[in-house]
């Protein structure tokens, strides 16, 4: 696989450098980042040991051992691993869909990918609940047609947070796959076809195995993504569903402790930065189309 | 520096997301400061929690209080505690009174405000209880049972039908925060007398939840709750009472309310501590509880003056929380609650997600 993807991207080995005038380019957005996102984060999480003043690792201690942090923290974990299998399954069919349409079509598809990048999360979250509350639109249809006598149960459930953080996360996984698949090379499916393969076999051996890359890269960012989600669950789900995101909001703006919000936020911020090393190369390949070393 | 330490307070949100998620509503107050320049008058900015409440605070008292003193104002809605506290510890204070909720400005909070000044405040004038240190309540108002007419035909009596699942059927709305009363109506439900309340027996509270958890649908803002009972999601709601009349008669929904079992609070006028306008904001605030304005507020909204000698609006006197102090109603201890919050809090979410 190694060599099919060797040869696909070129040897691998060749470097572009960025011409001078280019690389001057990315300044601007790196220092931007540094004030407005960089310097904010490590204030607040250098307060998870200075609040209150000699704190050390208390806050820490606290969080690591309180079973209701530890329970939102799964709930999180949860959310965020029950999503991204989901994305992972909807997302490659669709870039699939998309990679086998025409051209007509594929615009068409490509467009209802992306639509969820245009609206505000807040509004496309709060939709969700008019369609799945008791009084909403799915229940006022299944009343109608007498297919239930009272309301199905569907706001307010892991349902609900796994199908509106499905629907948001979906193009993060879309679109790295795609990318992968318009890359894929015909000829190696007509190859196998030729030395007999039958279509489920080549699509399995050949074309999942060097478009897996997509896949891979996308999971991993709509992993990463999900394990901060916050309006969606409140919005979507029930009590039993909150993620940490909503404890480290109390404790900002109602419990005025930023030490025990600034460590549960490291934590966070500590296991995202990780899955980010893990599969770095996997999204840089993905998305930039090279290795990264 | 300001804009960084506003980011700030939202970051431990943003550290951990890339996507939007809903904070304060707008940012609108500038300049405050630089308006400042010792001398008598000033730009004065002034933070409320929103919604019609800001729209009748801006008509009712800052633009009469403009015309009549010589100074200006800024008006922001959306109060945020932490935003506060980053001002405060930044020395970078834009807010010059800040109209908090109950829970706000009690002795607990003293290291992010300035005492008032009741040199300038008419403290005798103000109902017992409703002033202290650092803040002074400028209105009145109650949480109570409201209920959707079309699911529920006759009228709960008070929170003991709020937990009765067989004669009231459907799901129940109630605030999603510890300190906003939830453990309050489990408890006057269970028969504890109101003036009785405090301290919390959380241990009663949290087993008389328990019984009708499963209907339990828990709403983030006051806007939410007229949704979820104006449309019908749940039967009955704990509702702020404004909230609840503003479903009912300007909304015209499905909705009515009783005050049997309303637990009284109010909203509080606090300084922070470092401001460039005190004086001008003890004026302020001298102005907005003083007798011939207090009342105003209920030309509109259904809050009661705290000045003993104001007189609110005869129209809106049968929805006013203080006209049915004859039926039984509780009180908010927040100087109890302050000092509890953080196991409020911490029973409140182990109990929320078991």
């Amino acid at each position: 696989m190694n060599t099919v993807l060797g040869s696909l991207q070129g040897g691998g080995s060749r470097k572009p450098r960025l011409p001078r005038p280019a690389a001057l380019g990315m300044w601007p957005v790196l220092a931007v980042l540094l004030v407005i996102f960089v310097w904010p984060t490590v204030v607040i999480i250098s307060r998870s040991v200075t609040d209150p003043p000699g704190a050390g690792l208390s806050n820490f201690h606290r969080v690591l051992t309180d079973p209701t942090v530890l329970r939102f923290g799964w709930n999180t974990v949860r959310t965020a691993l029950i999503v991204t299998a989901a994305t992972a399954v909807i997302g490659y069919g669709y870039a699939y869909a998309i990679y086998r349409a025409g051209p007509a079509l594929r615009v068409l598809l490509l467009f209802c990918a992306l639509l969820p990048f245009w609206t505000s999360l807040l509004v496309r979250s709060f939709a969700w609940t008019v369609i799945l509350r008791d009084t909403g639109i799915v229940n006022w249809l299944l009343l109608r047609v007498d297919v239930v006598d009272h309301p199905v149960g569907l706001l307010r459930t892991p349902f609900a947070v796994t199908l509106g953080m499905t629907q948001i996360l979906l193009p993060f996984v879309i679109l790295p796959c795609y990318t992968a698949m318009m890359r894929f090379d015909r000829d190696l499916h007509l190859a196998a076809r030729s030395l007999g393969a039958r279509p489920s076999a080549a699509f399995w051996l050949v074309f999942f195995p060097v478009t897996r890359v997509g896949l891979v890269a996308g999971s991993i960012l709509v992993l990463v993504l999900s394990l901060g989600y916050y309006i969606t669950p409140v919005l979507l789900g029930g009590p039993g569903d909150q993620p940490i995101a909503v404890l480290i909001a109390s404790q900002v703006t109602t419990q005025l402790d930023w030490g025990l919000a600034g460590s549960m936020a490291a934590v966070v911020t500590a296991v995202v930065l990780a899955l980010l090393a893990l599969g770095w190369r996997l999204v840089a390949r993905a998305f930039l189309g090279e290795e990264v070393r | 520096m300001i804009r960084k330490r506003a980011v700030l307070a939202a970051a431990a949100v943003v550290a951990l997301s890339l996507t939007a998620c809903g904070g304060a509503s707008s940012t609108t107050a500038t300049g405050s400061a630089a308006a400042a320049s010792g001398g008598g008058k000033a730009t004065v900015a002034w933070v409320d929690g929103g919604g019609a409440y800001h729209d009748a605070v801006v008509e009712q008292i800052l633009k009469p209080w403009q015309q009549e003193s010589g100074n200006k104002f800024v008006a922001e809605a959306g109060t945020d505690n932490a935003k506060l506290r980053a001002m405060v510890e930044s020395n970078r204070v834009i807010w010059d009174v800040y109209n908090g909720d109950n829970t706000w400005g009690t002795d607990s909070d003293g290291q992010w405000l300035t005492p008032l000044d009741y040199s300038v405040i008419p403290q005798s004038e103000i109902s017992d209880g409703f002033s202290s240190k650092y803040r002074v309540a400028n209105m009145i108002y109650s949480m109570q049972l409201a209920y959707n007419t079309d699911k529920v035909k006759q009228a709960p009596a008070g929170w003991a039908d709020f937990f009765d699942l067989k004669k009231f059927p459907g799901k129940r709305g109630v605030m999603d925060y510890s300190a906003g009363g939830i453990f309050e109506i489990a408890l006057l439900a269970d028969g504890v007398a109101p003036d009785k309340l405090y301290p919390l027996d959380l241990d009663r509270a949290i087993r008389k939840l328990d019984t009708i958890k499963s209907q339990l649908v828990f709403w983030q803002s006051g806007a939410q709750s007229e949704d979820l009972i104006g449309s019908g999601e749940v039967s009955m709601s704990m509702m702020y009472n404004s909230r609840a009349y503003d479903a009912k008669v300007v909304l015209k929904k499905p909705v009515d309310y009783v005050f049997d079992g309303q637990i009284l609070a109010a909203a509080y006028l606090t300084v922070p501590k470092g401001t460039k306008n005190k004086k001008q904001a003890m004026e302020l605030i001298a102005y907005a509880v003083s007798k011939g304005v207090n009342g105003k507020l209920s030309s509109s909204l259904p809050l009661a003056p705290s000045n003993k000698n104001s007189t609110p609006d005869p129209k809106m006197a049968k929805d006013l929380p203080t006209s049915h102090l004859s039926q039984p109603h509780a009180v908010t201890d927040d100087q109890w609650i302050a000092q509890n919050s953080k196991t409020l809090e911490s029973r409140f979410q182990a109990w929320k997600t078991s």
